[in-house]
């Protein structure tokens, strides 16, 4: 007998972050540039790294839908972080070029 | 969430839902991030380990003898406050996790007082254990960490003949006990020639104890892992069906998230999943000395817990990171060193070659190629290598739009 495999989309990951957004109180705010990796979950193995295989069963359109909804988390959790000033908006681009502190910083939420 | 300069813009850690990310320069800014300097001279390493390996002991009674560290029952540890020092330094370079392991960390009375350092650190401890000694009380204090995984190869007789005696149901209820109190956790899976028919089970029985995630691990040839390993490594037609192998099963167990360790990357590879994809999540090949370095019991630094020759103190980690010569050579081996076939291998960048570990056992040469991957043994053999098909039909899942 042939079994019908299971939605593509679902797996913990894929259910933990469509939750994600369905418990989003309206849209994120705006939150200018890109997600260009995303390395979900911890790595409790003091020996070597983990790398998630199932996102492989995931559809490309999933792919992208999931990049969107961790921009959202983190644009939502800067915004309670660093209330101000305020983000700027998803059109303020900024230039590469421009030159700014020189020094390296680490912005974090440790208590100093 | 922290966010921390790096070539490409930043990475940001958050915790609800943990992830890492990689953002660009442009977000990076927007999220508070001052970058100018590096992003204007980029040096094309990170600026810092993401994670170390911290063994907090090499102490354990198992006797394993598969065991990577060698543990003994009055294995060495060194004192709190080295390791205290240690991780206060970790966390001072930007750290973003760290992995407790040993030897049997929950031997060790002072872990709790050791993690919560961490924590108030900024530091995120995530732990492995052997599940020995878990309670339910432990299980509680257990929840100072991100994730606790539970070391389990396989049930009843697979667990034996992996590691010596049948520890299945202790490690099985000791997950039960951490999903009970609310901790997020999962087992460490010595996936071998002797364990990998018995994996189905396995995860069967993760779910039933509300286990999340099963990470797969590689049998490596270090400590007393040597004795055995040519008996105990995936044959050739296991590794290449390992992609297809895994999918399948997590298709069939959908509330596991299934992880393979970085030395399975070759073997990943064989199936030519889509680079862009794995790059997207963060799929990762040897990133030692880079993405991930290793603290032994003694508090000395290598680039990975299963390279034997230290490099320094944990101090070489954050003050010599740029300039020591030993992290500089593993960074650049794929761009600079890699001979065939992974010089003109497609997946070189993510791969990175392979398992150095196993190459060290194998041919005494870190900077060897892979002797387990598929694309090396037909290279070795003067073959043409031919890819496995990712799924039984012949299709790749991830191209349903």
């Amino acid at each position: 007998m042939t079994q019908t495999p299971p939605p593509l989309e679902h797996g913990h990951w894929a259910q933990r972050l469509q939750a994600e957004a369905a418990r989003a109180d309206g849209p994120a705010p705006p939150l200018p540039g890109r997600i260009l990796r995303a390395k979900l979950g911890y790595n409790p193995n003091s020996s070597s790294i983990g790398s998630l295989i199932s996102v492989l069963l995931w559809s490309s359109a999933f792919a992208a839908v999931a990049i969107n909804i961790l921009q959202g988390v983190v644009a939502r959790q800067a915004l309670g972080a660093h209330p101000r000033p305020a983000l700027p908006s998803a059109g303020d681009q900024h230039s590469e070029a421009t030159a700014g502190s020189a020094g390296e910083t680490v912005a974090d939420e440790r208590p100093s | 969430m922290k966010v921390r300069v790096e070539d490409f813009g930043a990475i940001v850690a958050i915790d609800d839902p943990p992830a890492l990310l990689h953002v660009d320069p442009t977000m990076a800014r927007a999220l508070g991030a001052q970058g100018e300097a590096r992003w204007a001279s980029p040096r094309g390493w990170l600026s810092a380990p993401t994670e170390v390996h911290v063994l907090v002991t090499e102490r354990c009674p198992a006797g394993c003898p598969s065991c990577y560290v060698g543990a003994t029952p009055d294995g060495p540890e060194r004192p709190k406050e080295e390791v205290m020092r240690a991780l206060q330094r970790l966390a001072d370079a930007g750290v973003f996790h760290v992995a407790l392991g040993g030897g049997e960390s929950i031997l060790r009375e002072d872990l709790w007082e050791i993690a919560a350092y961490a924590r108030a650190l900024g530091l995120v401890p995530n732990l492995t254990t052997s599940g020995m000694g878990m309670t339910a009380r432990v299980a509680e204090r257990c929840r100072v960490f991100g994730q606790v995984n539970v070391s389990l190869d396989g049930l009843g007789t697979v667990y034996q003949a992996s590691r010596g005696y049948d520890g299945a149901a202790g490690a099985l209820r000791a997950l039960r006990l951490l999903a009970e109190a609310g901790v997020s956790c999962g087992a460490n899976t010595v996936l071998c020639h002797r364990t990998l028919p018995g994996l189905p089970a396995l995860l069967a029985a993760l779910e039933k104890v509300g286990a999340h995630e099963v990470e797969l691990l590689r049998y490596k040839p270090t400590g007393r892992g040597t004795r055995d390993y040519e008996e105990r490594a995936l044959h050739e037609a296991e590794a290449r069906a390992l992609l297809p192998t895994l999918l399948a099963m997590a298709q069939r167990h959908p509330s596991l998230n299934l992880k393979i360790d970085c030395s399975f990357v070759p073997f990943l590879c064989a199936a030519d999943p889509p680079l862009e994809l794995l790059e997207r999540f963060g799929v990762i090949g040897c990133e030692a000395g880079n993405v991930l370095a290793a603290v032994r019991a003694d508090l000395q630094a290598t680039p990975c817990s299963f390279i034997e020759a230290p490099i320094g103190g944990v101090d070489v980690l954050v003050d010599a990171w740029d300039s020591d010569a030993t992290l500089l050579r593993w960074r650049a081996y794929h761009e600079r060193e890699a001979p065939e076939p992974c010089a003109s291998c497609p997946y070189r960048t993510l791969c990175k070659g392979g398992c150095k570990a196993v190459s060290v056992h194998v041919h005494g040469d870190p900077f060897h190629p892979d002797p387990e991957c598929p694309r090396v043994r037909a290279w070795n053999r003067g073959e043409t290598f031919v890819a496995v098909p990712l799924t039984p039909n012949g299709g790749h899942p991830h191209a349903r739009q």
